[in-house]
This record gives C-alpha cells, structure tokens and sequence, in this order.
C-alpha cells in the first residue's frame, strides 16, 4: 500500500543520544488525549548473547545515524498515520540492564500502535548505522555480527 | 599514509574511512589508497589489506580476519549508499567501509 503523503503520523522525537534514555521520556512526548493505546519497548543489555556470559556492550555509530533514524521515524510514521511515535538509541559504553534503544507509539487504538512500535524496531535495527562491541566474562570481545 | 600501487598506472586516490569491526581489524580510522584507473571497491579493499604501515600487513591471520571482515560490509560513497563490490570508484572517492548494523 503506497501511504498517502497528504496524511502522516507524528514524529515526537527519533536521535541518537550518548547519555541514559528512558522510555518514560518517549512515551511523555507521544502521550495524548485522542490516543488509547500507548505501546512502548526497551531493548535492555542483557548478560548473554549465544551462550556467552555478557560483561558490557559498547555502542558506536557513523555520524549518519541521528539522521538515518529520522528517516526510519518518518517512514514509518508515513505508513501508520494515525500513531504518535518517538525514538531514542542511545551510544556508548552500556552495562547489563541499560536501556540502549527506547521507543514508544500512541494511537487511538491498539492494532496501530503495536505493528507500528514493531516495525519501528525492525526499521531501526536493519538500517541505523549502529554497531556494537560486547565483553563477555571471560576477557575477549567481539563485533556483533560482523562475521556472521 | 598512502599506499602507491604502481606509479606508471596510478591514475585516482580515494579515502576509506573504516567503522567498528572494520576499523578495529585495519587498526585505522582512515586510509588513502592510489589505484589504477578502472579500479573497484574491491580492489580499494585488497590495497588496504597491502599497506604497510597498517597493522594487518605481516600476518596472515590478521589478513584473513580483515578480509572476511570485509566481505560482509557495505559502503557509502560519497555518502551514497553501496552494497557492490565490484562498484567503480573515481578519484576522490571517499568510502566509508561498514560492517552489518547491530543496533538495537
């Protein structure tokens, strides 16, 4: 379906953000009287990957990225122009538990707001220039899928 | 720091600019590479692997783990994104050399 470009939803706010980020601050700025529904995701560092305990992960992003995740926003906003969204990925040095990307949706109802935060996250993790670097507990590092 | 492929031939110079796994597998943030006319992506790519001042040049291994790095990397050129290795540069190329996203 081509989206109608006269129509769009909003982008409250989609960056890429060197400090901590919460999902409190994007479901603050999609929140609205007309909207029902408010679907919200964290993607959290966790202490494994593959079997391997998880110490830290490094973010690191092409200079690209900020604007990259605007165009991911937009599009998607296109797509759903009903929904309200905002979007943070943050970069750096993260421990277990940190939030590294933080997105919420808001629509009038709930089926919008949940394929829109979905495909949000999709778009995100297949086109920002992102990287990641993870420490395991036993002292090596790794480039996430850098080799496959 | 520029590698000089062979002088008679030398016909463009084009910058890499490397990012994450690739970046830690040159050992560089950027490189510039003289090549002959004609030349790709690719072959921009193999010159890096030969520069001798980069970490990678005297062991085998290292070279391999660049390589292998690289092969699952796409580019912007001149900001424009390319997933083709066989893309023909032109002089003043710059190249930023990435391996697949992980963000998220």
């Amino acid at each position: 379906m081509t989206p109608d470009p006269s129509r769009t939803g909003v982008v409250a706010l989609a960056d890429v953000v060197d400090r901590t980020i919460s999902i409190a601050e994007c479901e603050t700025l999609v929140a609205d009287d007309r909207f029902g529904a408010v679907v919200t995701f964290a993607g959290v560092v966790r202490n494994h990957d593959e079997g391997r305990g998880v110490l830290t992960l490094s973010y690191t992003a092409h200079p690209s990225a900020a604007s990259v995740i605007a165009d991911v926003a937009r599009d998607v906003a296109a797509r759903f122009p009903d929904v309200s969204l905002a979007v943070l990925h943050r970069v750096g040095d993260l421990g277990i538990g940190d939030i590294a990307l933080a997105a919420a949706v808001a629509s009038a109802h709930r089926a919008p707001a949940f394929e829109a935060a979905a495909l949000l996250v999709d778009l995100v993790k297949e086109r920002v220039p992102i990287w990641k670097e993870q420490s395991f507990d036993d002292g090596q590092t790794e480039w996430v899928s850098a080799l496959g | 720091m520029t590698t000089r492929a062979d002088a008679s031939t030398t016909a463009l110079r084009v910058t890499l600019r490397f990012f994450a796994a690739a970046r830690a597998a040159v050992g560089r943030d950027t490189l510039d590479v003289e090549l002959p006319a004609g030349s790709t992506i690719a072959d921009a790519l193999a010159a890096v692997t030969r520069q001798p001042a980069a970490p990678t040049s005297h062991d085998a291994d290292a070279v391999a783990h660049a390589e292998a790095v690289f092969r699952r990397c796409s580019f912007l050129v001149n900001g424009v994104a390319v997933t083709d290795h066989a893309r023909t540069l032109a002089a003043d190329d710059r190249i930023d050399v990435m391996p697949p996203f992980a963000g998220g």
